[in-house]
């Protein structure tokens, strides 16, 4: 490691963290913005489905794990990440 | 006509004053310049006028039926401005839904370049808010240059591949779908700001960049600067009007046009 305040070996390191970050579409800002804007203007609405006793028990298990306030938001969560 | 944006993400550069006084610089050897204010701050326009809300730069991204018509100020001998819109970043935000949100300044150009007589200009400089935002993606769009001020500390030097990384993915997000060019072609060449004399990292920048091609020229810190923007004016400026200051700064005068001569050759 050279101790010099400006070197080639730190400017490659710098440029290639840039390129990195910025080439990860996946969470770069309007990505973030679409799904909050998205949120804000959606209304939630009421639906019937089936699933077993036995989902339904891990779903909220699941739920409760990983800190979800209910079954519904935990749900609408995993959607939102597919 | 050469349309030249003065950019950086950095803040505290030296983008203002570098694009006041080599506007000024310019305009003094007889070329006509416009300037433009695309920072909401809007410190390039406070230097000769008053911030508004009417007639500014802002009416260029808005829609036909909303947009008063862009006024352009004379504020010098061969020198014009268009003022800022101290709102202007309210408004990018909401040109994220448009389609054609980073060529709205293209498309004003365009459309007003007759009305407005912008092709008389020899040049356009334009000055822009330290950022990579949808406004100053605007400006690079139009520009046959970029000029970016990078100084000699860690983070001063390091926004350079920020911008450089930035500036190559908005070249590929931006082009023409029949021949694949990209419509961003402005060649960016980095500017060395406040360099003082007797500090190791001044020097090590300097060893460091040494033979790169990308810098056009490599500016000193001098208090003159400051001084000369507190009084509204560029150094040349003052020191035409100022003979305590043109005695006190000869020197320097003199190697300040041999900077922006070597910038202007660069650029040309």
């Amino acid at each position: 490691m050279s101790l010099d305040s400006f070197n080639h070996k730190k400017d490659e390191e710098m440029r290639e963290s840039y390129e990195t970050t910025l080439k990860d579409n996946k969470n770069d800002a309007v990505a973030f913005l679409k799904n909050i804007s998205r949120k804000e203007v959606e209304r939630k609405r009421s639906v019937t489905f089936s699933i077993t006793e036995s989902q339904l028990k891990k779903m909220d298990t699941a739920a409760r794990k990983n800190g979800f306030k209910n079954r519904s938001e935990f749900l609408a969560s995993i959607i939102d990440a597919i | 006509m050469k349309i030249i944006t003065f950019t950086a993400i950095k803040g505290g550069v030296g983008k203002t004053t570098l694009t006041l006084n080599y506007g000024d610089w310019l305009a003094k050897h007889g070329k006509k310049v416009l300037l433009i204010d695309l920072d909401h701050q809007c410190n390039l326009t406070t230097v000769f006028e008053k911030t508004r809300r009417n007639n500014t730069i802002a009416e260029a991204f808005k829609e036909n039926d909303n947009a008063q018509k862009v006024k352009i100020d004379s504020v010098g001998p061969n020198l014009d401005l268009i003022a800022g819109f101290i709102d202007l970043d309210v408004l990018g935000s909401y040109l994220e839904n448009n389609s054609n949100k980073e060529m709205m300044l293209f498309m004003w150009f365009k459309n007003n370049s007759d009305s407005l007589n912008l092709t008389d200009y020899d040049y356009i400089l334009i000055d822009t808010h330290p950022d990579f935002s949808t406004i100053t993606k605007n400006a690079i769009a139009i520009s046959n240059y970029l000029l970016s001020p990078i100084t000699p500390s860690e983070h001063g030097y390091n926004a350079k591949f920020d911008l450089e990384t930035r500036l190559e993915k908005f070249r590929k997000s931006l082009f023409d779908y029949r021949t694949g060019e990209t419509y961003v072609d402005a060649k960016l060449f980095f500017i060395v700001n406040m360099i003082r004399h007797n500090t190791s990292m001044s020097r090590d920048l300097l060893k460091h960049i040494e033979g790169d091609e990308t810098v056009a020229t490599i500016i000193p810190e001098r208090e003159l600067f400051n001084k000369a923007t507190a009084r509204h004016a560029s150094i040349f400026e003052l020191a035409n009007h100022d003979k305590s200051v043109l005695k006190q700064n000869q020197k320097f005068i003199k190697k300040a046009d041999h900077l922006f001569q070597e910038l202007a050759s660069k650029t040309k």
